[in-house]
């Protein structure tokens, strides 16, 4: 007890150090899939001028993003890469009520763009979504965006976790390793792994993120208030950079660059990336603006799941004036 | 020699009978990949750095906090023994602590802590604490009071006392404590690291075996059970060599 | 070279601390500051938790708790968790003792055994064989028997060896006597061995009982389901700190009780032996 009381305060006293001497601020920032903005940031690092003057960017990686609200919780990341569920669970479980949704990184199920796909084997006993009583299914995290989507559905369906199926955490990298080797019955399947050329070879979809929970702002970027109260202009730096480096990426006429960084990142060939930012793959607004009412409809459907008790009103929750600015500043 | 090449022949004929299961294809070669490919894994995960890196960040861990619960752990026990009100209101909670699986607190240094270096020092020093205070405890309190009289006697202070007469006769049950606490903490770096971690030795087993790389998760697992069963020989020598006196 | 019989050094030494002799007014204070400190620990605990000091994320007061683990004792789920956890933990402990015990009585009989898993039991001991734990769920799955199967693996270890340990102790008159009488090898290991190794083996059996409940936990933590550390990893997924500290409350709790019955046991089953006058 008296250990942790002096772990806890040795803690308070070298982050608040840290903090009064850190000048331009830390702004680490986690993420999760390797399209994720943070992760494809430091690529286009030449793009971000404010970068190392007003702030210091850092990307730190996580299996899912529950462990990122931890990781908020506990002061080790600024900005996170939050999905629709764990911003919930953010505010309403964890209690950190001054969360705030700041900017878009991508949608689920927007027109023809991308949808995340939930894949059985092909050749496999799973039929119908009925057929997953008494089985296994992979997920990256619990509480994950993905993890709420398979929920949604097996819900639908009239199957509840533990009682009528085992779920099994596994990182992105390892879901198709997971159906084939017949450790799990269901995959979530993301980019870039959804496009791997074995997985269409023995998989199938049995449902979409569409089809469970309809449109969804799967993920966006988070902030807490208190920071971004201290550190407005610093962050609007930030978001600025941001938004060069996301329109970069989007611009149809640097697809191919897109692709070499892609493999780059990957260690993969580049004509495995064709895909990147173009309608196959997730919606991303050029303007990094989130779409709020699709994001209240999927914290609702998370609520009713009942992994939150108290309505989430993510109005109150979002502070766009940020991003708002530094797509003001770029036009000049 | 010859008596220990012997003695060790059946470890050696396990490894054959392994490497024989997955060379014939009696098991399935992705579920038990022969030993000579996991030797060749090993040493490319040497070669680039990975098993070195994670594994320093893994040794620092058990090591600090081990460190930690030796010299708060092994100071309170020895109070605990020398001063009867703080033995009384101590030991109840000793008491209530000690069956807790210590593996239970995983989640909640995370929580406290995050998932770096802190959560798991924090982790390793709570769950190694109570075997070494326990041992400090008993071993100080088994120190013939005919000593310590006789030294108080002789005008020792206190804090002298401590040092020249209760740690020296407390040492054989304290260094057994550790030991118990040095197997524990190895069970709970690995553990740790394996639930919630973004380094070290339990969190490159999880994710080369999820990533399917069973050759270079082989590696690694005997790594682990290697430097956890090399760290306890040596210790034991360390023990030898503190306890030469009582010969 | 190091033999089997040096590890029996820490593992001779069961639950807590003993306590000497005391006067009956000794005892009472130590009593009364026994709940004393323990009242005084869920006070400071709540207080702390209630002073703003830290978040109800990072700690939740002890009265939350208590009520999270009440609603969850009503609705049900506390029960079946607890009787998943206590199935395998207990399935994968007595596994480990009639598996640890039968293995020490052949070893010390056989050379040829005794031989072969020399030098694995004491190789095997000290490792950390939990990270064993991903190549088990690589074989057997993610369901009942892996967990079993690496609570069996973790707790057989401390049961062998001290087994060992208790039968080369055993004194030779008793050998000699109990064979002048005309006892068989069986009857011999029935009734002379084992009887009076029995001490030694409990001894083991209370090292190998919170192995088996340590490794339970872990295995739940990583591998999912029902039971008690599956509902800490899920709720700590959550953020629900309540269900966190509430597993944390459970778990301790079920380590206390079979610690002592445990403790109990030894001194009903050892009623005989001079240890216990």
């Amino acid at each position: 007890m008296r250990a942790m009381v002096a772990a806890l305060g040795f803690l308070a006293l070298t982050s608040g150090l840290g903090q009064a001497r850190a000048d331009p601020v830390k702004i680490r920032a986690g993420w999760v899939a390797i399209a994720d903005l943070p992760a494809i940031w430091l690529a286009k690092k030449d793009l971000a001028v404010h970068d190392g003057k007003s702030y210091v960017f850092e990307p730190v990686h996580f299996v899912g993003t529950p462990p990122m609200v931890t990781a908020f919780a506990t002061n080790q990341i600024e900005v996170g890469d939050l999905a629709f569920s764990t911003l919930a669970i953010a505010i309403e479980n964890a209690g950190m009520n001054d969360m705030r949704v700041i900017a878009n990184d991508f949608e689920d199920g927007v027109d023809n763009y991308h949808t995340t796909l939930f894949e059985v084997l092909k050749d496999g006993p799973i039929d119908k979504v009925e057929d997953l009583k008494g089985k296994v299914v992979a997920t990256n995290a619990e509480g994950a965006a993905v993890d709420i989507t398979m929920k949604a559905m097996l819900h639908r369906h009239g199957l509840e976790p533990n009682r009528d199926y085992t779920e099994v955490e596994a990182p992105f990298p390892a879901m198709q390793a997971m159906l084939a080797e017949q450790k799990a019955a269901l995959i979530p399947a993301v980019p870039p792994f959804v496009f791997a050329p074995g997985l269409e070879k023995i998989a199938r979809t049995l449902f979409t993120a569409k089809a469970a929970i309809g449109v969804s702002q799967f993920i966006a970027l988070v902030a807490r208030k208190p920071f971004i109260d201290a550190h407005r202009a610093a962050l609007v730096d930030f978001l600025e950079d941001t938004l060069r480096i996301e329109r970069w990426y989007l611009d149809a006429k640097n697809h191919s660059a897109v692709t070499e960084i892609f493999a780059r990142l990957t260690k993969q060939p580049a004509d495995r990336f064709g895909w990147v930012f173009t309608r196959q793959d997730f919606y991303r607004d050029s303007n990094l603006l989130p779409d709020l009412a699709a994001l209240q409809r999927n914290v609702d459907t998370v609520q009713a799941l009942g992994f939150v008790k108290a309505r989430l009103d993510v109005n109150a929750h979002s502070d766009l004036s940020i991003v708002k600015e530094a797509a003001k500043r770029l036009k000049q | 020699m010859t008596s220990a090449a012997f003695r060790y022949l059946p470890l050696v004929l396990l490894a054959l009978f392994w490497e024989a299961l997955a060379r014939f294809n009696i098991v399935d070669s992705l579920a038990l990949p022969p030993l000579s490919k996991v030797a060749v894994a090993w040493v490319d995960l040497m070669r680039d750095g990975e098993l070195v890196n994670n594994g320093a960040v893994s040794l620092y861990r058990v090591y600090a906090g081990l460190g930690l619960a030796i010299v708060i752990g092994g100071g309170l026990g020895m109070a605990m023994a020398r001063w009867r009100t703080l033995d009384a209101f101590i030991n109840p909670l000793v008491q209530l602590f000690y069956p807790l699986p210590k593996s239970a607190l995983i989640p909640v240094t995370v929580i406290w802590l995050g998932f770096g270096d802190g959560s798991k020092i924090l982790l390793i020093f709570l769950g190694c604490m109570i075997p070494v205070t326990i041992g400090a405890y008993n071993g100080a309190r088994g120190s013939e009071q005919v000593l310590v009289w006789s030294a108080r006697s002789m005008g020792a202070s206190r804090l002298r006392l401590m040092w020249d007469v209760v740690v020296p006769s407390a040492l054989p049950e304290l260094l057994n404590g550790i030991r118990t606490a040095l197997a524990l903490a190895f069970i709970l770096m690995v553990s740790s690291e394996l639930i919630a971690a973004q380094q070290g030795f339990g969190y490159l087993i999880g994710y080369l075996g999820s990533t399917g790389a069973y050759e270079a998760m082989y590696a690694v697992v005997l790594t682990v059970a290697f430097l956890g069963f090399a760290a306890d020989r040596i210790y034991q020598i360390l023990m030898q060599w503190l306890l030469r006196w009582r010969e | 070279m190091a033999r089997i019989e040096d590890h029996i050094a820490p593992a001779a030494r069961p639950a807590g601390i003993s306590r000497p002799s005391t006067r009956r007014l000794d005892a009472a204070f130590r009593s009364g500051a026994g709940i004393f400190s323990i009242l005084m620990l869920l006070i400071a605990w709540e207080l702390f938790a209630r002073s703003g000091k830290v978040t109800m994320f990072m700690l939740p007061p002890f009265t939350v708790v208590a009520k999270y683990i009440a609603a969850d004792a009503t609705s049900g789920v506390l029960w079946i968790n607890l009787a998943v956890t206590l199935y395998r933990a207990m399935v994968g402990f007595f596994i480990a003792a009639v598996g640890g015990i039968t293995l020490a009585t052949l070893m010390s009989r056989f050379r040829l055994m005794r031989w072969f898993f020399d030098p694995i039991i004491s190789v095997g001991f000290p490792m950390p064989k939990i990270a064993f734990l991903p190549v088990i769920i690589l074989w057997l799955g993610v369901y009942d028997v892996s967990k079993i199967c690496i609570v069996v693996f973790d707790s057989i270890f401390p049961v062998v060896t001290a087994t060992l340990a208790g039968i080369a102790a055993v004194e030779k008159e008793l050998l000699w006597s109990a064979r002048n009488m005309g006892a068989n090898e069986r009857e011999l290991t029935w009734q002379v061995v084992l009887p009076a190794a029995s001490p030694q083996i409990l001894t083991g059996l209370q090292v190998a009982l919170p192995i088996a409940l340590i490794v339970e936990i872990i295995a739940e933590m990583v591998m999912g389901g029902y039971g008690l550390g599956g509902a800490m990893m899920s709720a700590s997924r959550f953020a629900n700190s309540p269900g966190v500290f509430a597993g944390l409350v459970e778990i301790a709790i079920v380590g206390f009780v079979l610690i002592k019955v445990m403790a109990m046991l030894r001194h009903r089953l050892l009623v005989w032996h001079e240890e216990t006058a």
